[in-house]
C-alpha cells in the first residue's frame, strides 16, 4: 500500500514548478522533503493530495487520486498547511473536533479522540483555551492534533499524513517531541510526508530524505545516502561539513565558515 | 480504561447541559418577546391577550370583539413576520460571515439588502406597465427582490474573490458602492412615483413591519423556514470553511459547491425578507457577534441560536418602533440601529481589550 508518483511535471505560465518526478511513498514510512525556497516542496504536496492538481500521475493504494471522492480522500490522508488562521474564537477542543466533522463517531467517542490527539502533541492542557489567543507554536500543535484526528488513530487502514513545515514555530523540546511522535505513527500504518527546513532533524528522525532543487528530484534515499557535501552544495549552494551523531550515527550538517 | 470513560462522562455532561441551557434560554427570550409584543399595542394592552386568543380559537368564536380582531389579524401576523425576518437576517449574517471568514459580513453592509430593495422597487414602479397574470402578482415583489439580492450577492463575491480568498476590504467597499447606488436608485424612483413617494422611500431604506398580514406570512414563511433550515444543514461545512478553503477541501468539503449553495440560499432568504419588510440593518451583524462572545463560535449551535436571538430581537425592536411614539410609528431600522450601533461599538471595544491582553 503506497502512494506512487510517475513522471509528474507541473507547469504554471511557462514556469516549471516540478519536472519529471517519480517516487514511491509507503504507509508506515517517514519521508522528509528538503530543498531551498521555491524548490517545489509545497507544490509536490498539493499534487500528492488533491486530484485537481495531480496531473493524472499520482495513485494512492493502486487507484488514481482523481478517482477518489473528497470525503474518501479525507479519510485516507490529512494535510497540514503552513498558514492556519481562524477568524472566530473557537476553543482548542472545537478546532481539533473539526478534523472529525465528517466522521460518524458519537459525541463521547469524538471527545475521547480529541483528547487523545491533543495529548499526542502535548496540548491537552490547552483544551478549553480560545484558539485565537494561542501562541504560534501552540496553534501549530493544535492544528497537528486536528489532522491526526482526521485520519483516526484507531484505524488499521493505510493512511498518509502530509505536513508542510509543522515544526517551524515550535521550540526545541517540542520539535523533538513532535518528530518522535510522528515517527511512532509508522506503527499505526501511517505514512508521514513532511517538509522540513532543519536538515539535521530530518536526518535524525526520517527514514528517507527527498532533496528537491528547482522542481527536480535531486536525490532520494536514506539520510546517509542523500546528505553529503556534493548534494548539499548542489541543492542549497552552501559549503558544509558533515559530522556524525555520537549515538544515532545520523549525519549532522554544519556550516563550513561564518 | 473504565475510570477514564467514567471521568469523561462526568466532564462531558456539563458541556451538553450548557448547550441545551443556552438554546432554551434563547427560546425563552423569543417567547417572552413575542408574548409582550402580542399583548402591548396602541389600541389596548393586556398581558392575557395570547391566552384569550387561544381561548377564542378553541371556542372557534365567530363574534370576535374588535380588540381581539386587532390582536389576531394585525398584531399576531406582525409578530410572526418579525420573528421570521429577524431569524432570517441573523442566520444570513452568521452564514455569510462563515463563507467570507470575516465577522463584518452582513446582508445590509454588503449591499445584498439594497439589491433586493432595488429589485422590489423597480417592480413596484413598473408593475402597471408589465402585463403579468393575476395569480403571479402577489409573488412579483418577492421574486424581484430575490433577483436583486442574487445579482448583488454574486457580483460582490466575484469582485472580492482573488485567488480563492475573499478580500474583505474589497468586499466591504463593493458593499458601500452598492448601498450608495441602491439608495440613489430608490431615491430617484421615489421621486418618479408621484404619491406616497416619501413613505415608499422610508419603508425600503429603513424597514417597517406595518404592512404585515396573514397573506404575507403565508407566502414568506415556507421560503424563509426552508431557507434557514438548509443553511442550518450546512453548519458542519461552514465550520470547516473557517479553516480556509484549501484546508476545508482537505477535510473533505466540496468548497465551491457549498459556497454556491450558501450564497443562493442567502439571496433567497434576504430577498424574501426585504420584500416583506424593507431593509432592516444590524440584526445580521450584531446577533452572531453577541452569540460568539456569549455562547461560542461553533456553527453547529451558532446558526440555530442566531435564528432564535435574531427573531427575539426584531420582535422587541418592532414593539419599540410602534409603541415609542404612538400613534405614529418609528421605522424599525431606526430602532435596530439605535440599539445595535452602540452595542456593537461596546463589543468592539471589549474585543480590542481582549486582543491587547492576548498580545
Amino acid at each position: 500500500m503506497s502512494i506512487l508518483v510517475k513522471n509528474l511535471s507541473v507547469k504554471v505560465s511557462n514556469k516549471k514548478l516540478l519536472s519529471n518526478i517519480s517516487l514511491e511513498f509507503g504507509a508506515g514510512e517517514m519521508i522528509a522533503v528538503v530543498g531551498e525556497n521555491g524548490a517545489g516542496k509545497t507544490t509536490l504536496i498539493n499534487c500528492l493530495t488533491d486530484g485537481s492538481f495531480s496531473q493524472k500521475c499520482v495513485s494512492i493504494n493502486g487507484l488514481p487520486v482523481e478517482s477518489y471522492s473528497l470525503s474518501e480522500l479525507a479519510s485516507m490522508r490529512a494535510v497540514l498547511t503552513q498558514s492556519n488562521d481562524l477568524t472566530f474564537p473557537f476553543t482548542v477542543t472545537e478546532v481539533v473536533r473539526l478534523g472529525l466533522s465528517l466522521s460518524c463517531l458519537s459525541q463521547s467517542q469524538q471527545l475521547l479522540a480529541v483528547q487523545r490527539c491533543l495529548r499526542k502533541v502535548d496540548a491537552l492542557h490547552l483544551k478549553n483555551r480560545d484558539y485565537t489567543t494561542l501562541s504560534g507554536g501552540e496553534k501549530q500543535r493544535v492544528q497537528l492534533a486536528r489532522v491526526l484526528a482526521q485520519i483516526s488513530l484507531d484505524s488499521e487502514l493505510p493512511r498518509y499524513l502530509f505536513l508542510d513545515e509543522p515544526t517551524s514555530a515550535l521550540d526545541m523540546k517540542h520539535q523533538f517531541e513532535t518528530l518522535k511522535m510522528l515517527r511512532s505513527l509508522r506503527q499505526l500504518n501511517i505514512g508521514v510526508f513532511i517538509i522540513l527546513h532543519d536538515i539535521n532533524l530530518a536526518a535524525m528522525y526520517c527514514d528517507k530524505i527527498l532533496l528537491l532543487q528547482q522542481g527536480q528530484l535531486l536525490k532520494m534515499g536514506a539520510p546517509t545516502e542523500v546528505l553529503n557535501q556534493d548534494t548539499i552544495k548542489q541543492g542549497f549552494g552552501v559549503d558544509v561539513h558533515i559530522l556524525n551523531h555520537p549515538t544515532s550515527h545520523s549525519p549532522i550538517i554544519i556550516n563550513q565558515s561564518i | 480504561m473504565n475510570t477514564r470513560v467514567l471521568r469523561l462522562t462526568t466532564t462531558r455532561l456539563p458541556v451538553i447541559d450548557r448547550r441545551v441551557v443556552q438554546t432554551s434560554m434563547l427560546s425563552l427570550v423569543l417567547l417572552v418577546a413575542a408574548w409582550c409584543s402580542i399583548s402591548i399595542g396602541a389600541a389596548k394592552s393586556d398581558l392575557l391577550f395570547p391566552i384569550k386568543l387561544i381561548g377564542e380559537w378553541i371556542a372557534s368564536g365567530q363574534n370576535q370583539s374588535s380588540i381581539m380582531m386587532i390582536v389576531s389579524e394585525i398584531r399576531l401576523p406582525r409578530v410572526i413576520l418579525a420573528i421570521l425576518i429577524g431569524a432570517a437576517l441573523a442566520v444570513s449574517g452568521a452564514s455569510l460571515q462563515g463563507v467570507c471568514r470575516n465577522p463584518l459580513a452582513d446582508p445590509g453592509l454588503l449591499g445584498i439588502s439594497s439589491g433586493a430593495a432595488v429589485g422590489a422597487v423597480t417592480v413596484i414602479i413598473f408593475a402597471n406597465s408589465l402585463s403579468v397574470p393575476q395569480f403571479i402578482q402577489p409573488y412579483l415583489i418577492p421574486i424581484a427582490a430575490f433577483v436583486g439580492a442574487a445579482i448583488t450577492t454574486f457580483t460582490i463575491y466575484r469582485l472580492a474573490q482573488v485567488n480563492g480568498t475573499v478580500q474583505i476590504a474589497t468586499l466591504l467597499l463593493a458593499g458601500v458602492a452598492i448601498n450608495a447606488m441602491g439608495g440613489a436608485i430608490i431615491g430617484a424612483f421615489s421621486y418618479v412615483a408621484d404619491d406616497q413617494s416619501l413613505r415608499l422611500m422610508t419603508f425600503w431604506m429603513m424597514g417597517s413591519l406595518a404592512s404585515a398580514n396573514w397573506f404575507m406570512v403565508a407566502i414568506s414563511a415556507p421560503v424563509l423556514i426552508l431557507g434557514m433550515y438548509f443553511i442550518h444543514k450546512k453548519r458542519t461545512e461552514i465550520n470547516l470553511l473557517l479553516l480556509g478553503e484549501a484546508n476545508a477541501r482537505y477535510v473533505g468539503v466540496d468548497v465551491d459547491r457549498v459556497k454556491h449553495h450558501l450564497l443562493w440560499l442567502n439571496a433567497i432568504v434576504v430577498g424574501v425578507a426585504v420584500a416583506c419588510s424593507g431593509i432592516i440593518g444590524f440584526i445580521g451583524l450584531v446577533v452572531p457577534h453577541i452569540l460568539r462572545v456569549s455562547t461560542g463560535a461553533d456553527y453547529r449551535y451558532l446558526i440555530l441560536n442566531s435564528g432564535l436571538l435574531g427573531g427575539g430581537l426584531l420582535v422587541l425592536a418592532d414593539l419599540l418602533s410602534r409603541t415609542l411614539i404612538t400613534p405614529a410609528e418609528l421605522p424599525i431600522g431606526v430602532v435596530t440601529a439605535i440599539l445595535g450601533a452602540p452595542f456593537f461599538i461596546l463589543l468592539l471595544l471589549q474585543q480590542k481589550r481582549k486582543l491587547v491582553l492576548a498580545l
